[in-house]
């Protein structure tokens, strides 16, 4: 860095408020001229080439950044700096609290902001039950069903919008969830329930939220709304169709209410991230919900919403959205067992015949489940035998939390304790095994 | 179709279309379908077969019958 030299001062000039500067012109270390000044001339901190870089300001207040060729100052204002310094300089230190500016010289205090986010599948990554969804998937895009793990459609009725896991149109994610339109002009949304273990812990808490959506182009949806809402009644035991009424300003259904006004949020074509932040949980929530829903009522066929990178944070402001494999907390709620279109015979859980027409096979959890959940199947199921295969013509799922007895009964008889696998029936079709325990 | 298995008229579970349901108040299904059959009651089987009793201990049961299946895959 070059050492600045300073501008001498006019000899003589002018009258009135002046400033005195002293002067060590031999560089002796002693004073040996000083003079006045009348501020025509302003004094100068200038940098090895003659460039002035501090002056002092006109009346004299303080000291700024030199303009430079007849324009704006390069560096701006100095008394910028500690206006802006003050207003942080201002708060009160805390324990785990940092500031941040509300405004450009004005401050505040947060909480240490947390990076967890209490959204699960907040990317859409996780898609055990298929990566698309229309009126004749084995699970239809119908009111109230989960599709993306721990997604849930809600809409107007069935077959509102189809639902697909896409590639991601957004930078922080790999996928994301798209609502193409099926039937024009109804409201529809997804929802995410937040289970208990999480949510009681935030009583009196400050929260955040955010998503990131688009629309595209030729198929606009105009708008998305965002609401944060809590369950006050009996923990995990919630209405999941928390949409009461679907009319103007949706209603939610008993014993949901919703921390925020929701508002339009416009769409473009473009990746955009909204926030809604700094709410609080209320004292007696038990569960919480984050619906993001097109309540527009002009949606035409094949119309888009794309949206990702969801995230409820503890605390008052949301972070940037960072991606995590959320595979096995995805399974606590449901777990694929089997989906399968091979044509050949695929097993599934092993087990053995009783009882002339009856088998029973069992399947042990990859995970320790939410509770005891509810079998789902599809395509023709089977128990192979040595000695034969039978179609399975009654199928019962005794499941605890942790594991699942399949007790069949079978179309053809058996003598007592021999070996049997249920498997699928080499038909072609599509044959699965699901073990939900969703909210 | 949905019908629901009662032994001494307390529900044990739910058979509904591909759905096996446990009686269980934290399942969303359960609940629904309670609430279902609270408008229009569906149809309501008693549980009259025994469990089954195997004839040997049950762990060594599935472990013969696990030898039995590799072998004859084999």
């Amino acid at each position: 860095m070059s050492s600045p030299t300073f501008r001498p001062i006019p000899a003589g000039s002018g009258t009135g408020d002046m400033t005195k500067a002293v002067y060590d012109t031999d560089d002796s270390g002693t004073v040996d001229d000083s003079t006045l000044w009348d501020g025509e001339a302003l004094p100068s901190v200038d940098d090895a080439t003659g460039g002035q870089v501090l002056a002092l300001k006109s009346d004299k207040s303080a000291l700024e950044f030199a303009t430079v060729s007849g324009g704006a100052s390069a560096y701006g204002d100095l008394t910028d700096i500690p206006a802006a310094i003050a207003s942080i300089d201002g708060l009160t230190p805390a324990a785990n609290k940092i500031p941040y500016y509300t405004a450009a010289d004005a401050g505040a205090l947060m909480d240490v902001p947390e990076r967890g986010n209490l959204i699960i599948n907040g990317d859409f990554s996780v898609a055990q039950r298929g990566t698309s969804f229309v009126s004749d998937s084995w699970r239809p895009n119908s009111d109230d069903s989960y599709l993306l793990d721990r997604w849930l459609l809600l809409s107007d009725g069935n077959d509102i919008v189809d639902v697909t896991q896409i590639a991601s149109p957004f930078s922080r994610s790999r996928y994301a969830l798209q609502a193409e339109v099926e039937t024009a002009n109804k409201r529809f949304g997804v929802c995410q329930i937040i289970e208990a273990n999480t949510c009681i812990p935030l009583r009196g808490q400050k929260i955040s939220i955010s998503f990131a959506a688009k629309t595209a182009t030729s198929k606009v949806i105009n708008n998305v709304r965002v609401a944060v809402l809590e369950w006050t009644s009996t923990a995990d035991a919630v209405t999941s169709d928390v949409v009461a009424n679907w009319a103007t300003d949706l209603t939610w259904a008993t014993n949901w209410a919703a921390l925020n006004t929701p508002a339009n949020l416009a769409l473009t074509t473009s990746e955009q991230t909204f926030k809604v932040e700094d709410l609080t949980v209320g004292a007696s929530c038990n569960n919480l919900a984050v619906f993001v829903w097109v309540d527009d009522t002009d949606c035409a066929a094949d119309d888009i919403l794309q949206l990702g990178e969801v995230q409820i944070v503890r605390g008052s402001t949301a972070p940037e959205f960072v991606a995590t494999d959320d595979i096995f907390a995805c399974m606590r709620r449901n777990i694929k067992l089997l989906n399968t279109t091979v044509a050949t015979r695929v097993f599934a859980i092993g087990g053995y015949t009783w009882g002339d027409s009856y088998a029973d096979a069992f399947a042990q959890h990859p995970v320790v489940m939410a509770g005891g959940p509810t079998c789902y199947t599809f395509g023709s199921l089977q128990v192979m035998t040595s000695t034969a295969n039978y179609d399975i013509t009654v199928l019962n799922a005794n499941s605890t939390d942790s594991m699942t007895l399949f007790r069949v009964t079978k179309s053809g008889a058996n003598s007592n304790g021999e070996s049997a696998v249920m498997c699928t029936k080499n038909d072609g079709g599509a044959h699965g095994v699901y073990l939900e325990a969703e909210l | 179709m949905t019908t629901i298995y009662v032994k001494d008229g307390i529900i044990q579970y739910i058979q509904s279309d591909g759905m096996s349901i446990p009686a269980d108040e934290k399942n969303r299904d359960y609940r629904k379908v309670m609430a279902q059959d609270a408008i229009t009651p569906f149809k309501r089987v008693e549980i009259v077969k025994p469990e089954p009793e195997p004839q040997i201990d049950r762990l060594a049961d599935i472990e013969a019958a696990l030898l039995d299946l590799a072998e004859a895959i084999l």
